[in-house]
Order: structure tokens, then C-alpha cells, then sequence
């Protein structure tokens, strides 16, 4: 008898505790998960070459329910500049970062700390030291590589010494670094002389690209970002049509711009990062982080296409190359 | 399947040993409950399965109204951008000697009025050369015109008008650096120059956003459920996640789609179960496709299933706590009428038999109660009738001692009045008168023991004359023990033993000695005598009823002074036997220690007398 009240009681208890449980499940239903709000930090955020990525960004962010907070921001003139804004945003209670940190050495220790409940990605470029953030970016040292490739394809088709010139952006990024290592690795084999070799990429490059060709003509310029050739670009415009035939530029680039005159011919060749996946794949490890505490978010390398003026419209190529939403 | 049976078995032998143990209640209560459980969970998955079906259709039907509505938004949208090149080519175009005028006014007319919906209109001879082109704009310098898609399409089937899949405009140069996503309807048409006809082709590329504006607004809601436009090939044309798709980072099944008819359709795919449904714009070819994944469509039944599921648990609670009502108010009665029952089964011979609960019960309750009753009524009956059978047969008994003694007691009388001996007969009649009124004692069976000594001497003193003092008699018994209880007429039998079979036969002086005293509680009192005495065998039988054997004397046996004390005092009590054959023979009575009083007599013989009175009052 004691041991039926026992069942009894139990079957009432368990009985209890689905009907508690089916009620709550029945409200939470209805309930919408609040959204984590993750904020994105790029140099120059306006800059054309981040419609693409900002593509990848809106889109992850609609398919993962995240509040996108892409960060308005200049020309850094220091990476302080740059720290002091993702203070800012980690003050003001983000839970994820997405950052194209514009040094290598930044001092991450300090945004370690601050940090610490964040879920935090860079991208395009990693920061001293190696390995403690993931990276969601292209294999910079490949990119590099393949443009060589490209120049050499033009130089094994001509005879004599190429002089060449290189603009070879930030280099106290990562993956800048990466680029030239990759470009001169492959350069090193062919007859090639650098001949010039250029930093940063502000207003006063213009001159300094002016002045250097002027004193050292070179046959080949390298442009190892965006920026910088838009900026190769615009200096060869300024030579007008004697611009076009006098150099060949190369160079990485994903803005409109560099596109255009990829296809008017001034560019000869151009390799360009998987933008919107870089975007769209930051975004969604992040969010997976945020999801799955316990998961941390992974280094996720994207791809590149390299494209000239033949396969510019290349129907897996344009798929890439041009934003569908005008 | 030898094991399943063994299980199967095990597990039926188990439920019938467990349903035997089990109480009524809970064999009510698990029956109900079972029943009631089966029933509604059989409802329940009934119910749901038609609810899941019939949403199932309603999701079908809206999602068909939707895919309704597009279409004929994209068929309206597409007519109009089949008008246009219709009047370019039959208004203007046929119109026109290309040697004498230009297309270029009406054309840029028709485009001004249309330009929301398009990029360009142009007009190409068949080598590939610019007639006309809306809005004004220079071409590209090598556009190889003749080797894009859309022109060898055209060229292909001349009749037709065809529209391509969106690709990036690569006609006119744009110095703001754009780049137009169009789709573009071609067709082949008949140029004149100088009189003369020749083939050309004219191109119409609408602004691709325009059919991604349409079909955006058929995936405005944020769930997975999305629609998405196809050509008949099964190249997307339009897809909310296109860009994901162009990168390789999506999947969509549109290759397979291409091939459904139109209509709902399931399909797994990348292990996702999904219901399709497939219209096909006419004219175009294209297919408008809904996907709703069955994860979505579960989601949302998420919560009705919660609601089931709550449901049927609170309707099982409510039947067993009801089922324990309802058995307890049937189970309870019985439970109370089986305790008395159980109270009887104990040894209670006057339990409270519960009369109540339902009809039934209650009935069963009250035949119990009665038959109780007169089982208890036959049972006093039956004790009083043995009571009485033994006060008969021993006051016959002691009936017979009368004429026998008083016979010789006569005689002896008789006999001494005759010898002028006429004091002896004196001491004779006294001792004879004592002995009677000690044997009537106004009726009662239990007297002092100082009495019944007193009824023993007087017997004795009798028979001593009877037989001239053959043998001697001696009484030692403990001042204490006199005041005490005993069954009257105990002694006398056994001194009447003594003399007939002890001493009377003897050569030599027989002894009598009677002993009386105490030990611990109890009181002891003893006739030995030393006569002929007896063999063990006989000692035994001299105390069992069926080996009574009469030769003289008044035929009261020990076995019925036995008899008399156990009847009175209990078992532990009555008789004696120690014997030796020619050295005599000692008969020991037990009795328990009761003294003598008004509520000990009443004790002893009050239950049979209350018992004889109650009968006189009901006669």
C-alpha cells in the first residue's frame, strides 16, 4: 500500500512537472530572443571598399538575429585613435567586436582585459601576438604570391630588367607585411629590380609616387591595398593617355574604382579579396560565440579571385566583383 | 523471438501475481486510469495530426496565393517590358530608314517614360554595331557585342523575345564607376536602311532591382520560409540569399526545382525536409519557388504542441485524482465492512460491524451484523445448555451418594439403638446431620475448605463406626488454608477411595492421613492412605473419563472431582495420582489460593447463576 502511494505521488509529481514545463515552454515560445548587438570597427568606414564586406555583414547579421553596429569612423591617425574607439563601444556594452586593427601592435593585453566578456574577431590582418584573436581574412602571403605570378606572366613575356615600384600600403599591418613577403618571394625569381618601395598610403603618397617615379621610372607598379591602387590609379590618370602606356599597374583592390579601370585597361591586373565573405563570415563566428558560450569563434581564411581585363565579366566572376544591390 | 516470448510471459505472470496483491481501489484506479489515459492520448495524437494536416494545407494555400500574387506582379512588370520593345520595334523601328532618320528621339521617349523599371535601350546592327541607344551614353570601347549571351540567344530563335538571367551590363561606359545588375530582353529585328532590310537586334535591359523589389516584398517576414525566382533552366534569377549562393556559402536545390511541375512538393534536402511549391510565370518560363522548411514550420507549432501537451497531462491529473475520488467513495464502504470482518476473523466475538456506504453495501453490512448476532446468541446457548448437561449429570451424581451412604448410616444406626448403644447413636445422627448440611450449603458449589474438612471428618467419623475402626484417620491440616475456597464435596470422595480400595481389604491397621497446606499461591490438599496402592498403569487411567471403573462406593470417580475443579478454577488445577503398588496411594488436590468472600463466590458461580436468572426473566 505504501509503496503504491509512493508511484502514486510520483505520477503526480511527474504529471506536475510536465504541465510546469509545458507552460513555460508554451510562453517562452512567443517570447523573441533579444538580439546581440555587435559592433564593427574598419578604418575609414564609408570607404567604397567596404561595400561588399558591409554586405556580408547586414546579410549575417539578418540571418543570425544580430544587431549590427557598424562604427562610423575617419582615418586613423594612430592606432590609439583607433583603441580609444573600441573602448568606447566596449563601455558602451557591446558583446561582440569585429576590428581591422591598423597596427600589429596595439597592446592587446590591455583590450584582453576589457575584453574579456566580448566576443572578439579581427580582420583582414592578425596582431602581435600571433594567434591569441581569430582572424577573418584572405591568405595575405597568397594574395602577394599571386600577384607576383601575374607580373611574372608579364615579364616572361617581354625581355630585359623590369624596374618596378611598390606601394605597399600599412605596413605595420600584418598583413601587408604578408603581401610584400609573398610579391618579393616570387619577384626574387624573375629579373626584376625594385626599385622604389613605398609606405603608407595619406596624401602625401601622391607626392612621394610622383617623386619617386619621377627620379626612378619604373615599367611595373605593385599596389599591395586598395587605397593604394585607387591612388596608382589616379596618379597614372594624371599622366594622362601617356599614363596608360608608360607603366602597368598591379594591384589588390575591391572598390568600385579599382574595378572600373580594371575594365578601362589601366589596371592590368587585379586581385581581389572575397569581401562579402569576410564579412559575412567574421559576423557569423562571432554570433556562433555569442550563441555557444562555451565555442569560441575560428580563424576563417576566404578566398581571393585574380582578374584582368578578359575575365572581368566571367559569370562566376561578376557574381563576386559587383554588389547585386545598387 | 524465444527470448521476446519468455519476456512476454515473465511480464504476464508478473501483471497476474501483482493483480491478485493488488487492493480493489487500485485495481479501479489503474483500470480507469489506463482506459482514460489510452483514450485521450489516442485523441490527442488524432487531433493534433489533423491540426498539423490541416496547417500543413493552409501553409500550401497561402503559400500558393503568394507565389499567385508574384507571379501576376511579375507577369504585369515583364508584359510592360514586352510592350516597350514591342513599340520600339513596331512603332518605331519598322517605321524608320535609318539612312533618312534616327531612332534615337523616340527611343529616348520611351525611355524617359520608363526609366524607374530600365537601364538602357539599345538598338545593334547583327555585326554588332550601335544604331541607337537610350539614355545617351558612350559605348565601351570593345563591348563585343555579338559574342554576349543575350545577342546569340536572340539570334538564336529570331521569333522570340528572350530574356536573360541578371548579368552586369557591359555596354556603355560609366565614368561614376557603375555598374548596372540588369536583366535583358532581346529580340531580333528587321532594320531599314536606304529602303533596304536588314537584321539587327534591340536590347531592353531592365534594372534588375526592379524584379528584386517585386519578389522582396513576398520574403518580408523574418522566417525561414523564403520564395525565390528561377528561369526554366534552373538558374536563379532572384534569391533573398543570392549573394550567400554566388559565394558558395548557401545551397539552394534549384536544379531539382527546375523539374517539379507546378504545384507543392516535398524534398529533403541537405537533410532539411521541405515543402515546395513551384509556379511558373508564363510566357518567361521563370519559376517562382516557396520554400518552407518543415523546422519552421514545427517551430510554429511549437507552441500548440506545448498547449497538447499541457493539455493532456492536466486531463490526466484531473482522471486520476477523479478515478481516486470516484473509488475511493465505492472502495471505502467495502474497505470498513472487511476491517470488521478481519476484527471477527481476530477473536472479537462482539465487533462493531460497519453498516453503510452504498446500497449494496450497506445491505451486506447489516446481514453481517445480523448473522453475528446470532452466532453470538447460538454460542451463549450453546454454553448455557453444557453447563446445565454438566450440573445434571453431577447433581445426579451427588444424588447417588445419598441413599447408599444413608443406607448404611441407617443401618448402622439401626443396628446401635438395637445394642442400646444409644450415645453412639447419637454421635451417629449428629455427625450424619452435619454432613448433610454441609452437603447442601444452600445450594452453592464453592465453600470454605474448613467446611468441606468439617463434611470429611464427619464422614469419616461415620464410617469409622461403620467399620469398628479398622483403620485410623488423621487430618493435618495448616490453620491458613481453612479460610480459603474449594469446590464442595472433593475431599469425601477420595476418603471413600481410600476406604474401599486402600484400607478396607487390609490385614493390618489401615492409615488414613489427610494433609492440608500451601505452597506459593496455590493450596494443596492430600489423602494418602496406606492400602493395597497400584501399578503406573492404572494411575494413568485413572483420570481419563472413558476408563472409569466402578466397583463400589458411590460411584463419584476422581475423574469427576477432577473434572469438577478444572471446571471451576481452569486446566492448570484438579488432580493428583501417586500410587505404589503395597505401599498405599496418595491423591493430591490443587487448587489456586482464593479466599473465601462474598466476591469471590460471586466470581466463580456468578456467571452461570446470572446466565440461569436472565433465562428465568425471559421465560
Amino acid at each position: 500500500m505504501n509503496r503504491n502511494k509512493i508511484y502514486f505521488g510520483l505520477l503526480m509529481l511527474i504529471l506536475v512537472i510536465v504541465i510546469g514545463g509545458a507552460v513555460y515552454e508554451m510562453l517562452d515560445a512567443g517570447k523573441e530572443e533579444a538580439p546581440y548587438t555587435i559592433s564593427v570597427i574598419v578604418e575609414d568606414s564609408n570607404n567604397d571598399r567596404w561595400i561588399a564586406m558591409r554586405q556580408g555583414l547586414e546579410q549575417a547579421a539578418q540571418d543570425h538575429n544580430i544587431n549590427l553596429n557598424y562604427v562610423f569612423s575617419g582615418e586613423f591617425d594612430s592606432v590609439e585613435e583607433e583603441m580609444e574607439l573600441i573602448f568606447r563601444e566596449l563601455r558602451g556594452g557591446t558583446e561582440g567586436l569585429i576590428i581591422q586593427m591598423v597596427s600589429d601592435d596595439v597592446g592587446m593585453e590591455a583590450l584582453g582585459e576589457s575584453a574579456a566578456q566580448t566576443a572578439v574577431m579581427l580582420i583582414e590582418s592578425d596582431v602581435e601576438p600571433q594567434g591569441v584573436y581569430p582572424v577573418t581574412g584572405p591568405d595575405n602571403m597568397g594574395i602577394g604570391t599571386a600577384l607576383g605570378r601575374e607580373i611574372m606572366k608579364e615579364i616572361e613575356t617581354s625581355d630585359g630588367q623590369k624596374k618596378i615600384g611598390i606601394l605597399c600600403g600599412n605596413q605595420k599591418q600584418i598583413a601587408m607585411q604578408q603581401r610584400l613577403d609573398g610579391i618579393r618571394q616570387v619577384l626574387a625569381q624573375g629579373s626584376t629590380e625594385i626599385m622604389w618601395l613605398l609606405e603608407g598610403s595619406n596624401e602625401d603618397m601622391a607626392r612621394e609616387l610622383s617623386a619617386s617615379d619621377q627620379e626612378n621610372h619604373v615599367d611595373i607598379i605593385i599596389a599591395l591595398g586598395n587605397d593604394e591602387t585607387e591612388l596608382a590609379v589616379d596618379y597614372l590618370i594624371g599622366k594622362g593617355e601617356e599614363g596608360k602606356g608608360s607603366c602597368l599597374l598591379y594591384g589588390v583592390g575591391c572598390s568600385e574604382k579599382a574595378v572600373y579601370y580594371l575594365d578601362k585597361g589601366w589596371i592590368k591586373s587585379l586581385v581581389v579579396p572575397n569581401e562579402f565573405n569576410m564579412g559575412y563570415l567574421s559576423m557569423e563566428e562571432v554570433a556562433r560565440q555569442l550563441k555557444y558560450r562555451l565555442s569560441r569563434a575560428e580563424s576563417v581564411e576566404v578566398d581571393y579571385l585574380v582578374v584582368d581585363q578578359t575575365n572581368l565579366y566571367d559569370e562566376e566572376n561578376q557574381k563576386i566583383l559587383f554588389p547585386i544591390v545598387q | 523471438m524465444k527470448k521476446m516470448k519468455e519476456l512476454y510471459l515473465k511480464l504476464i505472470s508478473y501483471m497476474k501475481m501483482h493483480a491478485k496483491m493488488r487492493s480493489i481501489q487500485m485495481t479501479i484506479v489503474i483500470s480507469f486510469t489506463v482506459i482514460s489515459v489510452c483514450t485521450m492520448g489516442l485523441l490527442s495524437v488524432t487531433l493534433y495530426s489533423r491540426f498539423v494536416k490541416q496547417m500543413q494545407g493552409m501553409m500550401v494555400e497561402s503559400a500558393e496565393q503568394l507565389l499567385n500574387q508574384t507571379s501576376i506582379k511579375l507577369e504585369t512588370y515583364l508584359r510592360g517590358m514586352r510592350r516597350i520593345s514591342d513599340a520600339m520595334y513596331y512603332s518605331v523601328i519598322k517605321n524608320t530608314d535609318l539612312a533618312v532618320d534616327t531612332l534615337d528621339a523616340e527611343m529616348n521617349l520611351l525611355y524617359e517614360a520608363n526609366k524607374d523599371n530600365l537601364i538602357s535601350i539599345a538598338c545593334y546592327t547583327n555585326d554588332g554595331r550601335l544604331v541607337a541607344a537610350a539614355p545617351v551614353a558612350t559605348e565601351k570601347e570593345n563591348p563585343d557585342i555579338t559574342n554576349q549571351k543575350w545577342f546569340i540567344d536572340a539570334m538564336g530563335q529570331m521569333e522570340n523575345i528572350h530574356f536573360s538571367t541578371p548579368h552586369v551590363q557591359n555596354l556603355f561606359d560609366n565614368t561614376s564607376y557603375r555598374y548596372y545588375w540588369v536583366v535583358s530582353l532581346s529580340r531580333a529585328v528587321e532594320l531599314t536602311d536606304h529602303g533596304n532590310s536588314t537584321l539587327g537586334m534591340l536590347l531592353v535591359d531592365m534594372n534588375y532591382s526592379s524584379i528584386e523589389q517585386l519578389l522582396q516584398k513576398a520574403n518580408t517576414d523574418n522566417s525561414s520560409e523564403y520564395v525565390y525566382l528561377m528561369d526554366s533552366n534552373g538558374e536563379i534569377i532572384y534569391h533573398p540569399k543570392q549573394k550567400l549562393i554566388y559565394t558558395s556559402l548557401f545551397e539552394e536545390n534549384n536544379l531539382a526545382a527546375a523539374d517539379y511541375p507546378d504545384g507543392s512538393h516535398q524534398e529533403n534536402f541537405n537533410g532539411e525536409r521541405r515543402l515546395i511549391t513551384v509556379k511558373t510565370v508564363s510566357y518567361t518560363g521563370w519559376k517562382i519557388v516557396s520554400v518552407i522548411p518543415m523546422s519552421s514550420f514545427n517551430m510554429g507549432l511549437y507552441g500548440t504542441r506545448m498547449f497538447v501537451i499541457m493539455l493532456v497531462a492536466l486531463l490526466i491529473l484531473a482522471t486520476i485524482i477523479l478515478n481516486q475520488l470516484v473509488s475511493a467513495s465505492i472502495v471505502k464502504p467495502l474497505q470498513k465492512l472487511n476491517g470488521s470482518v478481519k476484527e471477527w476473523e481476530a477473536g472479537n466475538l462482539n465487533p462493531d460491524i460497519y453498516v453503510g456506504g452504498t446500497m449494496e453495501v450497506e445491505h451486506l453490512g447489516k446481514t453481517l451484523r445480523a448473522t453475528v448476532e446470532q452466532l453470538q446468541q447460538l454460542m451463549k446457548d450453546i454454553v448455557v445448555e453444557q453447563e446445565e448437561k454438566r450440573k445434571s449429570e453431577l447433581d445426579a451424581l451427588q444424588s447417588q451418594i445419598n441413599p447408599h451412604f444413608l443406607y448404611n448410616t441407617l443401618d448402622s444406626i439401626v443396628w446401635m439403638i438395637e445394642g442400646e448403644r444409644y450415645e453412639d447413636a447419637v454421635f451417629m445422627i449428629t455427625q450424619l446431620a452435619s454432613l448433610f448440611r454441609i452437603s447442601l450449603s444452600r445450594g452453592r458449589t464453592i465453600i470454605r475448605i474448613e467446611d468441606e474438612i468439617k463434611h470429611a471428618r464427619n464422614y469419616m467419623n461415620i464410617q469409622k463406626i461403620r467399620y469398628k475402626n479398622i483403620f485410623t484417620v488423621d487430618f493435618r491440616i495448616e490453620e491458613e488454608i481453612l479460610s480459603y475456597c474449594t469446590v464442595k464435596l472433593i475431599i469425601q470422595p477420595l476418603l471413600e477411595n481410600a476406604i474401599y480400595y486402600g484400607v478396607e481389604c487390609m490385614d493390618g491397621d489401615g492409615e488414613i492421613v489427610v494433609k492440608g497446606y500451601r505452597r506459593g499461591e496455590d493450596i494443596y490438599i492430600e489423602v494418602c492412605d496406606n492400602g493395597l496402592g497400584m501399578p503406573g498403569e492404572m494411575v494413568e487411567q485413572l483420570l481419563t473419563e472413558n476408563n472409569r471403573v466402578r466397583k463400589h462406593g458411590s460411584g463419584v470417580g476422581l475423574i469427576n472431582v477432577h473434572n469438577r475443579i478444572r471446571l471451576r478454577f481452569g486446566s492448570p488445577y484438579g488432580l493428583e495420582i501417586e500410587s505404589c503398588p503395597d505401599e498405599g496411594t496418595m491423591v493430591r488436590i490443587h487448587l489456586p489460593g482464593i479466599l473465601y468472600s462474598a466476591e469471590a463466590i460471586e466470581q466463580l458461580e456468578g456467571s452461570r447463576e446470572t446466565q440461569l436468572r436472565e433465562e428465568e426473566a425471559d421465560e
